[in-house]
């Protein structure tokens, strides 16, 4: 065993019980001891497993089997959810509709004037919108308009999209009823 | 018991005591661990983002508001985490239960924990398969809390794999 090889020599040399089960349970006498039976040397291997399985627990606990988390910080309306005022509202909203497609998919919309296939795709038509034609600035709002049925994780890359290119004012309207043949 | 003149067949024999002892410390551990981990972070499926711009977590000061899914197995989710229930099995805050439709009794859980913790950090975990209108709701009944900035716990990429597929 390759274990055994590299024990340290003073371990070995320690004076190990014998291995026969009736001589570890009985005291030998002193006069056995001196018998033509050579002292036949074992190793203990109990300490090594120990050790062994606190390494294992170890590197298994500080493997961790959670993915890292982050967050996205947003500002949360005040006014305890009441709509806004007809003279609050924005002169330029900026809408991304989300719409559940099969199972798990989603179609995303900008406005009613564009579409994007990915959340990628999306987050570069945004920022274009900011550019050379300036047809919405950093600062105006942007809606996203999610249907209720459209899962979280496009809700939160849109709001991803949003952020990367560079929107600062994000909300998310309550889910509009889902339409009739979709 | 007299001294035997011959030598008998050695048998070899393993002691397994130490083995049972370490395994049963080895069990205790694991069922300590999952209970402690399960008290605050209830296990979920983050969404996951394309060219994520989050930000790491604060991990002394903050609210945990949990909008669990219904419990699952990582490797049955593996290959696409969104074909999932899309309806939560409830709503942790800190470390409190409440039915997901309890909002009125979310709203006053998170008001305490505001008013115990002043400065903390608000985080809202939903599991990325959950539908909009499940989440939305509870949304809702943060910022009737009080709370005005919210974080939304996302996936935080590594620099290696930086641009996860959706």
């Amino acid at each position: 065993m390759a274990a055994e090889k590299q024990v340290h020599p003073s371990s070995a040399m320690q004076p190990t019980p014998p291995a026969s089960a009736e001589s570890t349970v009985h005291h030998t006498p002193a006069r056995r001891k001196r018998g033509r039976t050579p002292p036949r040397i074992g190793l203990n291997l109990t300490p090594l497993i120990d050790v062994v399985f606190q390494l294992m627990v170890y590197f298994v606990v500080t493997a961790g089997f959670w993915t890292d988390e982050g967050v996205l910080t947003t500002r949360m309306p005040q006014g305890g959810g009441r709509p806004p005022s007809a003279l609050e509202l924005p002169a330029q909203p900026l809408n991304l509709i989300l719409e559940p497609q099969g199972p798990a998919g989603v179609r995303i919309a900008i406005g009613d004037f564009d579409e994007a296939a990915t959340f990628d795709e999306l987050a570069r038509k945004l920022a274009s919108l900011q550019q050379d034609p300036v047809i919405y600035k950093s600062d105006d709002p942007v809606y996203i308009r999610p249907q209720g049925q459209v899962r979280w994780q496009h809700v939160v890359n849109a709001l991803n999209a949003a952020i990367r290119a560079g929107f600062t004012q994000v909300r998310f309207v309550q889910p509009s009823p889902q339409p009739p043949g979709q | 018991m007299p001294p035997r003149r011959r030598r008998a067949p050695v048998v070899p024999q393993m002691n397994l005591t130490p083995l049972i002892d370490v395994v049963m410390q080895l069990i205790i551990f694991f069922m300590l661990v999952s209970h402690l981990a399960s008290e605050e972070m209830v296990p979920m499926w983050v969404p996951r983002l394309d060219a994520a711009q989050t930000q790491a977590m604060e991990k002394s000061q903050r609210i945990v508001v949990s909008v669990a899914p219904e419990s699952f197995s990582p490797q049955a989710r593996e290959a696409d985490p969104l074909l999932f229930p899309g309806v939560p099995r409830g709503v942790q805050v800190g470390r409190q239960w409440f039915e997901a439709g309890d909002l009125d009794g979310i709203t006053a859980a998170v008001e305490a924990a505001r008013a115990a913790h002043p400065h903390a950090q608000v985080i809202l975990r939903a599991d990325a398969a959950l539908h909009y209108q499940a989440v939305q709701p509870i949304m809702s009944a943060i910022a009737r809390a009080g709370i005005q900035q919210l974080s939304i716990a996302a996936d935080l990429p590594h620099p290696p794999h930086a641009q996860d597929q959706e």
